[in-house]
């Protein structure tokens, strides 16, 4: 039996979490309501039926938006002969999501090259709230492949600003303020690539990039990435898929410490996996200011040109 | 954990449950250990300094009490007061204290280093050794009565709401209510939860969408023009304002919930038309503690106009020193008690400015002056940031000109959406909290009709979760001291 003070509490706390509930339904609502038809986001779905669709031979490119920016398919396949699927969509989404949506598509006899950013060694696996949280507004089948106790977290901390982030891009549709961003469903070709005119130039300057980039890369991956990224990596191999590994683009005129972190990236990772794993090393991966577009690992369209090239040079395989 | 720590919305309602489904008497416990779990989240070790504190309090005022010798009771103060101290000493200002006699050598072109201790300084600690030496002070001046009770008396050191960042409490405020039959108070509570809503706006609307301008102008002063300097000093002081009044509005709000009931710390501080009137409006637990526990025994205003003027020097620039072991605090501190010197000699003459239009501002720019020197991370950092206020003045109207100049001039590379949140956010604040202050808002709350009322809550904490800046790991500033 409650007492009368017990009651009393119990009467305030139903209170303050029916108004609770009542504030959530309204966010949750709007943040429904507010659903972009032509979200990047998207790109994964159609990056999926992309894997379903792709014959043999194929290669299928694995890693963040770095990967769906920076490589050109389209150029691969013309000079190798080999299908491409190109399943880069965020490097937030974190290894072990990349590991539950993309690695059960691949079987035997495919090719995979990771392309690991950055980010997607020194985050946690688990992955940024931000973009999880995109993801399973846009993709809701993919709820089960994200929710465990660390995404929650991550995602209700996540919630304020994804959410800022809609209104403002609500306000800028009733302004008629039209989205210049390559970020978007429609700009993902039939590879996987993000691929627009926009991509002709760069569009940060040399010093905001030897900025960014400085606070870009971390000496340590993630312990828990690192052992996610060679988990993966056996499971495929154990299926019979040949997987290389190659490097993130990195600001040649980069400054000395983020330089000797990569430097140390590729030691940790050079010590994880075989030698034969890589493809060609970061020194054979870095590229003027000018080849990027608007962060330290997402290469315009000069620039991805050159890192597929190299790739094609550098990769043992031939059709 | 803090406040603004996603897990302090699992730990809050579990404390709730758990307090008001224990019998009365046994509700001591269930916030003592809450308490310590609460502190020793950030650091299990933290809790042992805690405890040391608690002990050697209890013990020292209890002997204190029983004894009629005067030497013995001034000894026990001492033996508290030497232990309080002596902590803080090693962890706070030791390193503080031993660098500055090594830059002395260096200046005399000594090569000598003084060995500094690799401490970690437990969060709050200014706070709750100022709480507990009160405690012994009031008991040795017989301002209160010794308790006999320590699990109560390690609950008054630690009270969760208030343990890292106030407000300081007073034995005689405080301690009996853990005596006291706290049932749950539905209109304390409803108060309370006001009190919490409002204390998260301050700090996640206006302080956290605030930090990025103040951040970038202060890490880089010469990337900025004076004006912009001078903005962001201004904006300085609403952070910390609504960073520290947040917090305070959430710790009040809290044990409000709980039953218990804090001391106001704020009151519209820059609505002041005098320094003097600042500090009575400022930090008003920490004021009041060194009024009461610094200046009075000094002697006050009770000597020559010398002496009081020194003594309001040194109590400020203890106060300086109380906040960090930085010259920049004791310098921040010491031109606090110069303008209150300067103040009181005017007063003397007959020269008073009365609030007014034009008192109100001058305080604010004279406070904000201060708050260079606190902000910034070294004194020739602040003389520097103030030297260069007037001096892009020229650059500054130049720029209007252009929009791509302007928006660099006015910072605005750092967030224009936040930067202009959070000065909608002070416009707001200081309007509520006028119309707060002459009770207005309370009694509208409490005539609406109850849809009217639920609705303006969803609202608020719609728009809280819109504006605030939840992106990055802003702590709270005061929780350094």
């Amino acid at each position: 039996m409650l007492t009368q003070e017990q009651k009393l509490f119990l009467r305030f706390s139903c209170k303050a979490i029916g108004l609770a509930l009542v504030a959530f339904a309204v966010v949750a609502l709007l943040a429904l309501a507010s659903r972009n038809s032509d979200s990047y986001a998207r790109s994964l779905a159609k990056k999926e039926s992309l894997l379903g669709a792709t014959a043999a031979p194929r290669l299928i490119v694995m890693g963040g938006s770095g990967s769906a920016i920076g490589f050109d398919s389209k150029l691969f396949k013309e000079k190798t002969g080999v299908n491409v699927v190109n399943t880069g969509v965020f490097a937030g989404f974190g290894l072990r999501f990349i590991e539950r949506v993309i690695v059960p598509h691949v079987g035997k006899g495919d090719i995979v090259l990771i392309l690991p950013e950055y980010e997607l060694l020194h985050q946690p696996p688990g992955g940024d709230g931000h973009i999880l949280l995109e993801t399973v507004l846009e993709n809701p089948s993919h709820v089960v492949d994200i929710l465990n106790p660390h995404t929650v977290v991550a995602m209700t901390r996540a919630l304020p600003g994804w959410f800022r982030g809609r209104l403002e891009s609500i306000a800028h549709k009733i302004s008629g303020k039209q989205s210049s961003s390559v970020y978007s469903l429609k700009n993902v070709n039939a590879f996987g690539d993000i691929d627009s005119p926009l991509l002709d130039e760069s569009i940060i300057s040399p010093e905001d990039m030897a900025k960014a980039t400085e606070s870009f890369i971390r000496p340590q991956a993630d312990s828990g990435s690192l052992e996610t990224l060679v988990r993966m990596t056996a499971s495929m191999k154990e299926k019979g898929v040949k997987v290389f590994i190659s490097w993130a683009p990195l600001l040649e005129s980069a400054p000395t410490s983020t330089m000797q972190a990569a430097q140390s990236r590729e030691a940790e990772l050079r010590k994880a996996f075989p030698s034969s794993t890589f493809v060609g090393s970061q020194k054979d991966f870095m590229y003027p200011a000018g080849l990027f577009y608007d962060a330290p690992t997402h290469l315009n369209d000069a620039g991805r040109t050159q890192r597929t090239q190299k790739i094609i040079k550098l990769m043992p395989i031939r059709p | 954990m803090s406040f603004v720590d996603i897990r302090f919305l699992v730990f809050f309602p579990l404390v709730l449950i758990a307090n008001f489904l224990t019998p009365a008497r046994f509700r001591w416990i269930v916030l003592l250990a809450a308490s310590y779990f609460f502190y020793m989240s950030w650091k299990p070790e933290y809790g042992l300094i805690l405890l040391a504190i608690t002990v050697l309090d209890f013990v020292s005022a209890l002997m204190i009490g029983k004894s009629d010798s005067h030497a013995k009771r001034k000894a026990w103060l001492m033996v508290s007061l030497v232990g309080n101290i002596g902590l803080l000493f090693v962890f706070k200002y030791f390193n503080f204290i031993f660098d500055s006699i090594s830059s002395v050598f260096h200046a005399f072109g000594s090569d000598t280093s003084l060995p500094l201790l690799n401490l970690l300084l437990p969060i709050g600690i200014s706070f709750h050794v100022f709480q507990s030496i009160s405690y012994t002070i009031d008991v040795y001046m017989r301002r209160v009565e010794p308790v006999n009770h320590f699990g109560k008396f390690a609950l008054y050191v630690a009270f969760f709401p208030q343990l890292v960042a106030g407000p300081i409490e007073r034995p005689k405020t405080l301690l009996p209510q853990f005596f006291e039959d706290r049932r749950f108070n539905p209109e304390l509570a409803r108060r309370g939860a006001h009190l919490m809503a409002w204390g998260f706006f301050k700090k996640l609307v206006i302080a956290d969408n605030l930090a990025p301008l103040v951040n970038a102008a202060f890490a880089t002063p010469a990337d900025f023009p004076g004006p912009t300097l001078a903005l962001a000093a201004a904006l300085f002081a609403y952070q910390i304002y609504c960073d520290f009044s947040g917090y305070t509005d959430i710790a009040r709000g809290a044990a409000n919930i709980l039953g218990y009931e804090l001391v106001l710390n704020f009151n519209r501080p820059y609505a002041s038309g005098s320094v003097g009137e600042f500090w009575k409006r400022w930090h008003i637990s920490l004021s009041s503690w060194f009024r009461d526990y610094v200046y009075i025994p000094l002697g006050g205003n009770r000597g020559s106009a010398s002496r009081t003027r020194s003594n309001l020097l040194a109590t400020f620039l203890l106060s300086g020193l109380w906040h960090g072991a930085n010259w920049t605090y004791v310098i921040w501190g010491g031109i606090n008690g110069v303008y209150l010197v300067i103040e009181n000699a005017l007063a003397k003459r007959g020269i008073t400015i009365g609030k007014s239009l034009f008192s109100v501002p001058l305080t604010f720019i004279l406070i904000c002056v201060t708050w260079v020197f606190f902000r910034a991370e070294t004194v020739s950092g602040a003389v520097s940031i103030l030297a260069r206020i007037p001096t892009g003045i020229p650059e500054f109207l130049s720029s209007l000109t252009s929009i791509d100049a302007m928006r660099h001039v006015l910072a605005m590379d750092y967030g224009l959406q936040a930067l202009l949140i959070g000065v909608l956010g002070i416009i707001f604040m200081e309007t509520v909290d006028f119309f707060r202050s002459r009770g207005i808002v309370h009694a509208r709350l409490s005539t609406a009709s109850a849809p009217a009322r639920y609705a303006l809550y969803v609202a608020f904490a719609i728009a809280l979760v819109c504006a605030g800046s939840f992106g990055g790991a802003h702590q709270f500033i005061y929780f350094q001291f």
